[in-house]
């Protein structure tokens, strides 16, 4: 008896996964790995991210201070990254324990996603810690260099709660990925890489 | 003083209020001492509370509580000076609640359980989830509400930790140490990363603790300290349960490997600063510690046995330690901008040579800067005695001062002690205020930095007096406690209240006069 429920049980599970987390807009959404992961604001969401990837099984390359530099030695040496995830909202003790701030942040941002497109990457932003990472100037900062730039949009629900990344998305008639919580997303994310 | 001068003093301050410099909050200093390591059976353990934190002086009474009760637990304690605490939940309160003393960091109980913090930072791993809700400063004031001896705190303060989740509030990583008037422990404490639930019956934070062998000494200087664990050896080593499976879960250790489980590099990172080395190389001059390169610091043990037996004293002159005449590259006085040549064109070290340099006179200069064991952003510090043969009242003694402990003095504040004056019971650094202790010291400290060679000297007269006056009289304050206490432990909490309370308004005073003879003597 037991046998016969396992198939039930497990579909039950993936419809269930499928519920928690959606892809609005652009359901035909196709990712690459490997991946590139990492923060505009030095705060865990980078963390968060590479964890959650790992746990879906996705090949995937985390750094907190990653450069343009280091994108394009990789595309020259045949390994370079078909998608770069950069979390946003930012964290003053990180930077500071970073030795850097919001200003150099930006600046590292800008030319990162500058290499990634070059590339023809596909760059997702990322807020999946919440609204406790959209409480000043320097989230909102964060925020707007990433999510202004990217190709798909990644956020869990408290994030969104005041609908902001939804009207972004929108917006930029791109693909957004929501979720409850943060690790939702493994398995959305194992359905949505195909290689 | 003439209404004239305080007009002046206003505005030289309110001008100098403008350059504070901002500079890591992560920079405490323990230096820990085992009974057997000092000169008269003591336990020591210490705290430089660097950063800006709450330095008010609070003490809490012993409470008993109706069953059923709950206890609020907030975040910001260590702000509670100009921050709303936030409540964060409420876990079950105990029958009966001991009292401490409270600050930024909470220190000490009736019980003579003192605890000081040092942010160790950690391997980023160790993110705590937003679910955890056990700041360390939380994790003080529960431990010391709640324990009679070090090992009782070190057990408290491991499970509420593992039950509820540890929460940074510094950056990841905490320590603390522990002592009673037997032993001091090393208590180390890391979150399990973000994604921990308090419903998922998952430990919420991983910690291990060892204890300073009674003939040693340790220091914390914001990095992890304990290496290799026995946990078989129950003298010295405690730790939870999941102390290698979470290690092996955040993918921070390879059971399969040959590698031994070395708790700092395995939770670490493992850093490096110079206050180690000042530490082990005053205590214990024939080891030899290198300091050429800080690389050999990772080598150095958890702990030492001293050459001579360590006092009070010396554990407060290594607290007002600025590295000047170190004879190591430390110094930040031995460096050439400092000087100038004479008309004889000798080199001649100019007044306004500073140990202490601030932000933007390193950048001036392009200085490197060395973090001493005494730092100008530093809110509060103190020195512990825990004393075996004396009551708790008497025994249990906090050497506390204001600001920068170079230019400040150590007050004797007994554990029986009872309420301290106003003036050290309430702080507002965003706002100049005469009925508050702690611009009495701080004035002292930014007034004189700004010609250390001239005004130094003078800061020294005023603070050693002071401090020789409180080491004279230690031992008579403590003889006639005892006498008291033996008639009426009352009478002894009165006597050596009304004794700290007095230093403390004695010290508080000379400091603001000290501050105006000071800005007279400033050279324009």
């Amino acid at each position: 008896m037991l046998y016969k429920r396992k198939p039930i049980a497990i579909l039950f599970s993936i419809m269930a996964i499928m519920c928690l987390s959606t892809v609005v807009r652009g359901a035909e959404l196709e990712l690459s790995t490997p991946v590139a992961i990492t923060t505009c604001g030095q705060s865990p969401g980078a963390l968060m991210v590479k964890l959650i990837f790992n746990r879906a099984n996705l090949e995937n390359y985390h750094d907190d201070l990653l450069t343009a530099e280091y994108l394009k030695e990789q595309a020259a040496q045949g390994q370079g990254f078909k998608t770069l995830v950069i979390t946003t909202g930012t964290s003053m003790k990180g930077m500071g324990a970073a030795g850097t701030d919001i200003n150099v942040e930006i600046a590292r941002i800008g030319k990162l996603i500058g290499e990634a497109k070059e590339q023809g990457m596909t760059v997702i932003g990322a807020h999946i810690e919440g609204m406790g990472r959209r409480v000043d100037h320097t989230d909102a900062l964060s925020i707007e260099t990433v999510c202004n730039q990217a190709d798909v949009l990644m956020v869990i629900d408290d994030s969104d709660s005041d609908g902001y990344f939804t009207e972004l998305a929108a917006k930029m008639e791109i693909p957004l990925l929501k979720a409850p919580q943060a690790l939702n997303f493994a398995e959305l994310l194992k359905e949505l890489f195909t290689n | 003083m003439s209404r004239n001068t305080r007009t002046v003093s206003k505005v030289l301050l309110a001008l100098m209020l403008v350059v504070v410099f901002q500079t890591s909050a992560i920079a405490c200093t323990n230096i820990l001492v085992g009974k057997d390591a000092t000169t008269d059976g003591s336990v020591i353990t210490s705290h430089t509370v660097d950063g800006r934190y709450d330095s008010r002086i609070l003490i809490y009474p012993a409470e008993d509580h109706e069953p059923g009760t709950m206890v609020p637990i907030y975040d910001n304690i260590v702000y509670g000076d100009r921050t709303q605490l936030i409540e964060l939940g409420q876990i079950p309160q105990v029958e009966h609640t001991y009292k401490y003393f409270h600050g930024g960091y909470p220190y000490a109980n009736e019980h003579s359980v003192i605890i000081a913090e040092s942010t160790i930072v950690g391997n980023r791993a160790t993110t705590n989830s937003i679910e955890a809700i056990m700041t360390i400063e939380q994790l003080q004031e529960l431990g010391l509400q709640r324990a009679k001896t070090a090992r009782e705190a070190i057990e408290i303060i491991g499970e509420l930790a593992v039950t509820y989740g540890f929460r940074e509030s510094c950056w990841l990583g905490e320590c603390l140490t522990i002592s009673d008037p037997n032993e001091v422990w090393v208590f180390e404490v890391f979150g399990v990363g973000p994604f921990w639930t308090k419903d998922s019956g998952e430990p919420g934070a991983v910690w291990a603790a060892q204890r300073v062998p009674d003939d040693h000494i340790a220091c914390v200087p914001n990095f992890s300290r304990i290496a290799e664990i026995d946990i078989n050896d129950t003298d010295h080593f405690m730790a939870c349960d999941n102390y290698i499976d979470t290690a092996i879960q955040l993918e921070l250790y390879d059971p399969a490997s040959d590698d031994p489980f070395v708790w700092r590099q395995v939770y670490g990172p493992f850093s490096i600063n110079s206050r180690l080395w000042r530490v082990y190389s005053t205590l214990q001059p024939s080891g030899n510690w290198g300091f050429e390169n800080l690389e050999e610091l990772i080598d150095y043990p958890f702990s030492i046995k001293p050459d001579e037996k360590v006092s009070v004293e010396q554990v407060i002159s290594l607290f007002r330690d600025v590295f000047d005449g170190a004879g190591a590259p430390f110094d930040m006085t031995d460096n050439e901008i400092w000087y100038y040549n004479d008309r004889d064109g000798n080199p001649v070290l100019s007044p306004l040579a500073n140990p202490q340099p601030s932000t933007d006179v390193r950048t001036l200069f392009g200085m490197k800067n060395q973090p001493t064991i005494a730092v100008t952003h530093c809110s509060y510090y103190w020195v512990s005695q825990a004393r075996s043969w004396l009551p708790n009242d008497i025994g249990g003694v906090v050497w506390i001062g204001l600001d920068n402990p170079h230019k400040g003095v150590f007050i004797p504040m007994r554990v029986g002690t009872e309420r301290v004056p106003e003036s050290w019971t309430v702080v507002d650094r965003d706002r100049y205020d005469r009925s508050c202790s702690y611009w009495a010291f701080d004035t002292v400290d930014r007034v004189s930095s700004q010609n250390y060679g001239r005004l130094m000297p003078m800061v020294a007269e005023v603070r050693d007096s002071l401090q020789n006056d409180m080491f004279a009289f230690h031992d008579a304050i403590d003889k006639v406690a005892l006498e008291l206490w033996e008639q009426d432990p009352h009478l002894a909490r009165d006597f050596v209240t009304d004794y700290t309370y007095n230093m403390m308004l004695r010290s508080e005073q000379e400091y603001y006069d000290l501050a105006d003879r000071l800005l007279h003597a400033l050279p324009h």
